[in-house]
C-alpha cells in the first residue's frame, strides 16, 4: 500500500492507522482530546532458550527508560510476550531498554528507540542462557568439555586433550603462544548431540565435548560415548567416540583417536580463518595433518580458504605483488 | 723430545677415554622459575661446555615412574653421548599449565633452558592407559643453539648486467637454512604394564653407587641435591665421584634390560645429536643423530635435513649434489601422503638452495670434475666475476618455494631467500614483498620469545 510505503515500515504504518482512525473517531463522535492522542506504544518480541532454541514460557520481561519502568508483562506458552506503553508526548525519542528474566536462566536484554511512539523494530528477540553456563564462556576460543554423569571424568578428558594436543601445537613456532582454552563446564548439559552446535556458540568454544557414562558392572568396566561438536557445524552429527569395558579411573577412558584430535584442531582452524588469522589457521592444519594424515580432506576447504588470505600468496606466478 | 710426544699422546687418549662430565641431580624446576622471576638465576654446572636439562616425566596418572624414566633418559645421554665437557641437571616439578600459570610443556622449558644456556632439553610425559604404558619423550634445542649452531650458510658470487651503465656487477649471495623443528618428539612408546615394575627398578638403580661393578655389590645411595662426575669406564659401567668425594659405579644398560632398553633408544638420539653439536663447527662434524625402529618422524625429518645439509657443504660436483636430492624428494612431493612434513618449508628450502647451487656449478663449473670447493673459493676470492645464473631459471626455483611457504608463511629462512632469489631474478617488487613479510615474521618471532 502507497500509504504504508509512504510511512517507511508496516509497523509504523500499523501504528499511524489506528491514530488516524482514532482521529477519526474522537472527530465523530466530538469527544475529548484524550481520543485524539496517540494510541499506546506496542513492542512485540519472543524470548527463547539459546542453547535449544526452546521458547521460554514464564519469562518476565520489562521494559524501562532512565531506571523508570513502562511496561511489564510474562512469556505465553510459544515464548512471544506483547509490552504496552503510553509514550507520552509526541516526536520524542525515548531510549529503552528491555530486558527479560526467568528463575532457571541468566537474564538478556536489548536497547531499543522509540521515535513519536514507534519502535524502531518489529519485534525484540531476547535468548537466554542456562544459569551458570555464562560462567563457562571462553574468552579466548578453544575447547569445552560439558557434563558427564561422573564428576571426576570431565576432568579426566581436559587433562587427556591437554597432553594430547598442547605439545604438538606447541612444536610449531608461530603457534608458541597460541593456547586454545581447555576447560570442564560441568553445567553445560546438552540434551541431545543436536544441540551442541549452539552449546559451543554460547560457551564461545570452537569445539564442546559432552557424553554418557554407563556404569554396567561397576565403575571398572564402564562404558563411555564422548560427542565431540563445533560451533561451525563441520561435524554434523557430531563425532562419537565409544570407549567400551574401561576403567573410569584409568586414562583409558578418556582417551580420543588421533582422527578426533585432529579434528578438533581443524575445528580451531575454522575459528582461527572466521578471525582472519591465515597463518595460525595454515599452522594449526598442519599440526592436524601430522596427527592424522587422512584428515587431509576434511581440511582442505579451510586451507584453500586460510592459503587465499595468506600475504604469501601474491609472490606466486601469475599473481600481482 | 720424543717421550714429550709420547706424554702428550697419553694426555690426549686420557682425555678421549675419559669424557670428563658431571649430573646435578634433584634441581626444583618451581624455584628455578621463581628464580627467573627475579632476576637471580645461579647457573649450574658452569664448568662444563654442554648442558642438558632433563626433567621428570609428566605423572597425571601417578604411576610413580615419572623421576625414574629421567633418571633413565638422563643416564643415558650422560655416559653413552662421548661429549667431553657435558653436564646433565635433573628437574623435578610439573610442566602442565595451571590455575596460577597458563605456561606449559615445551614453553615452560623454554623459560628455565634459556636462562640455564642448556644446549638441550628432553622431557616426557608417561600414561597409564588400560594394560599399557604409553610414555611420550621430547627433545628440545633452544633457539640460541639452533642460531649459533644449527644454521648452514651457502654463499656463491652472482654477476648481472648493470643495465645502466652495461657493465656487469658481481655481488655475494647467501641462501640460509636453519633445522627446523627444534621442539621435536623423538618417541611414543607403548608397553605393557607388566615392566612397570622393572623401570622402577631400573631407575632405582641408578640411585645407588656400587663399590664393584656388580649388581650384587655393596651400594650407597647418591645423596640429591650434589654434583656427580663420571671419571671412568669400564666395560658396561660408569665410575662417579660425588662433590664429597665418594667414589662407586652405575651400569650403563645392564640396568635397563628388555623393553626398558626400547626407551634408551630416545636417550641415544638425544645423546648423538649432543655429539653432533659439539662437533658441528668442527673440521670433522660428527654424524647426524640417527633415527631408529620406533622413533617418530620428527627425529627422520631433523636426521633426513642434517644430511642434506653437511651433503651441500662438502659435495664436491654436481653429479654428487644430485644424490642429495633424492633423499628430499619424498618430503617436498605435492601429493606427500603425511601432510606438512615436519619443519614446514624446511625441506622445501633446502631442495631450492641445492638446485640454486647446481645452477651455480652448472655455469661456473668448467667440467664435471671442478671441485665444489675449488668453485666456491674461485666464486668467492678470484677477481673474475662469479656465474651468470639464468633469471628465467631462478625465477621457476623462486616460484616452487614461494608455493611451499604457503603451508609455512612464516618460515623466515624461505622469506630470506625468496627475497634474495626474486632479486636474482629481477623481480624486484616479490624480492620487496618478501622482505617486508620477513620483517614481520621476525618481528612476530621475537614479541612470541619475549612473551
Amino acid at each position: 500500500m502507497a500509504i504504508c510505503n509512504y510511512l517507511l515500515n508496516p509497523g509504523r504504518c500499523r501504528q499511524r492507522i489506528v491514530a488516524i482512525v482514532a482521529y477519526a473517531l474522537g472527530l465523530m463522535l466530538g469527544e475529548g482530546s484524550h481520543l485524539i492522542a496517540f494510541a499506546d506504544t506496542i513492542v512485540t518480541g519472543i524470548v527463547t532458550d539459546e542453547t535449544t532454541g526452546a521458547a521460554i514460557q514464564g519469562a518476565t520481561v520489562v521494559l524501562t527508560t532512565g531506571g523508570k519502568q513502562l511496561a511489564q508483562t510474562a512469556t505465553q506458552s510459544d515464548g512471544k510476550y506483547i509490552l504496552r506503553f503510553e509514550p507520552g508526548a509526541s516526536h520524542r525519542i525515548l531510549s529503552c531498554e528491555i530486558r527479560a528474566e526467568h528463575g532457571e536462566f541468566d537474564p538478556d536484554s536489548a536497547m531499543i528507540q522509540v521515535d513519536s511512539g514507534n519502535p524502531d523494530k518489529l519485534s525484540y528477540p531476547l535468548s537466554l542462557i542456562p544459569k551458570d553456563l555464562g560462567r563457562c564462556k571462553q574468552s579466548v576460543r578453544g575447547i569445552s568439555v560439558g557434563h558427564f554423569e561422573q564428576a571426576q571424568f570431565a576432568e579426566a578428558i581436559t587433562t587427556t586433550l591437554n597432553y594430547s594436543l598442547r605439545p604438538e601445537i606447541q612444536k610449531v613456532p608461530s603457534l608458541m603462544t597460541f593456547e586454545p582454552d581447555i576447560a570442564a563446564c560441568p553445567n553445560a548439559r546438552p540434551q541431545s548431540p543436536m544441540v551442541y552446535s549452539r552449546y559451543a556458540k554460547v560457551l564461545n568454544a570452537d569445539i564442546l565435548l559432552g557424553g554418557k557414562v554407563d556404569l554396567q558392572t561397576g565403575p571398572k568396566h564402564a562404558a563411555v560415548k564422548i560427542f565431540v561438536g563445533d560451533q561451525y557445524e563441520l561435524f554434523k552429527p557430531p563425532r562419537m567416540i565409544e570407549n567400551k569395558n574401561v576403567n573410569l579411573q584409568d586414562a583409558e577412558a578418556s582417551q580420543l583417536n588421533s582422527r578426533t584430535n585432529a579434528s578438533i584442531l581443524i575445528a580451531i582452524a575454522r575459528g582461527l580463518e572466521l578471525d582472519k588469522r591465515y597463518q595460525q589457521c595454515v599452522d594449526l592444519l598442519g599440526v592436524a595433518e601430522r596427527i592424522d594424515p587422512a584428515v587431509g580432506r576434511e581440511s582442505k576447504p579451510i586451507r584453500m580458504a586460510c592459503e587465499a588470505g595468506l600475504p604469501n600468496r601474491a609472490l606466486l606466478r601469475g599473481r600481482t605483488p | 723430545m720424543i717421550s714429550n710426544m709420547i706424554c702428550a699422546v697419553i694426555v690426549a687418549l686420557f682425555f678421549i677415554a675419559v669424557p670428563t662430565a658431571a649430573l646435578a641431580a634433584g634441581a626444583s624446576f618451581v624455584y628455578e622459575l621463581e628464580a627467573i622471576e627475579k632476576g637471580k638465576v645461579e647457573p649450574r654446572i658452569p664448568a662444563a661446555d654442554y648442558r642438558v636439562a632433563v626433567f621428570a616425566y609428566e605423572d597425571p596418572d601417578g604411576t610413580g615412574l615419572g623421576t625414574s624414566l629421567a633418571a633413565l633418559v638422563a643416564n643415558h645421554v650422560l655416559v653413552a653421548s662421548e661429549v667431553r665437557s657435558l653436564g646433565v641437571i635433573h628437574y623435578r616439578g610439573s610442566l602442565a599449565p595451571s590455575q596460577e600459570s597458563k605456561l606449559s610443556y615445551f614453553n615452560k622449558v623454554e623459560k628455565v633452558i634459556e636462562a640455564q644456556k642448556v644446549s638441550l632439553a628432553i622431557w616426557g610425559i608417561v600414561r597409564s592407559v588400560g594394560p599399557n604404558l604409553v610414555i611420550d619423550t621430547y627433545l628440545q634445542v633452544p633457539q640460541r643453539v639452533t642460531s649459533d649452531l644449527l644454521t648452514w650458510e651457502f654463499t656463491f658470487r652472482h654477476t648481472k648486467t648493470a643495465s645502466y651503465m652495461g657493465d656487469t656487477v658481481t655481488e655475494k649471495v647467501t641462501l640460509v637454512a636453519h633445522l627446523r623443528p627444534n621442539r621435536i618428539h623423538v618417541q611414543h612408546l607403548i608397553i605393557s604394564q607388566e615392566y612397570s615394575q622393572l623401570l622402577m627398578q631400573a631407575g632405582q638403580r641408578l640411585s645407588e653407587l656400587r663399590k664393584e661393578r656388580s649388581f650384587a655389590s655393596e651400594s650407597i645411595s647418591l645423596p640429591i641435591d650434589q654434583d656427580y662426575r663420571m671419571i671412568s669406564r669400564e666395560d658396561d659401567w660408569a665410575e662417579f665421584e660425588t662433590s664429597s668425594g665418594q667414589k662407586g659405579w652405575i651400569p650403563i644398560t645392564a640396568h635397563c634390560p628388555n623393553q626398558c632398553r626400547l626407551l634408551l633408544d630416545s636417550a641415544a638420539f638425544a645423546g648423538e645429536m649432543l655429539r653432533y653439536l659439539s662437533h658441528h663447527k668442527s673440521s670433522q662434524p660428527a654424524l647426524p643423530p640417527k633415527s631408529r625402529d620406533g622413533l617418530m618422524e620428527d627425529t627422520i625429518a631433523i636426521e633426513d635435513q642434517i644430511k642434506a645439509l653437511d651433503y651441500i657443504a662438502i659435495s664436491k660436483g654436481r653429479k654428487e649434489l644430485a644424490k642429495m636430492f633424492v633423499g628430499l624428494e619424498g618430503w617436498v612431493r605435492p601429493d606427500r601422503e603425511g601432510g606438512t612434513p615436519p619443519g614446514g618449508a624446511a625441506f622445501a628450502n633446502i631442495f631450492a638452495i641445492g638446485k640454486v647451487l647446481n645452477e651455480v656449478l652448472e655455469k661456473y663449473g668448467k667440467s664435471e670434475g671442478v671441485g665444489w670447493l675449488e668453485s666456491l673459493l674461485d666464486g668467492l676470492f678470484s677477481r673474475n666475476a662469479g656465474p651468470r645464473l639464468s633469471p628465467n631459471t631462478i625465477s621457476n626455483i623462486a616460484f616452487d618455494l614461494a608455493q611451499a611457504s604457503l603451508y609455512d608463511p612464516q618460515n623466515v629462512d624461505v622469506l630470506h631467500n625468496l627475497a634474495v632469489l626474486f632479486r636474482l631474478a629481477e623481480d624486484r617488487e616479490r624480492s620487496r614483498l618478501a622482505e617486508d613479510l620477513l620483517r614481520q615474521a621476525i618481528a612476530t618471532l621475537q614479541d612470541t620469545q619475549q612473551s
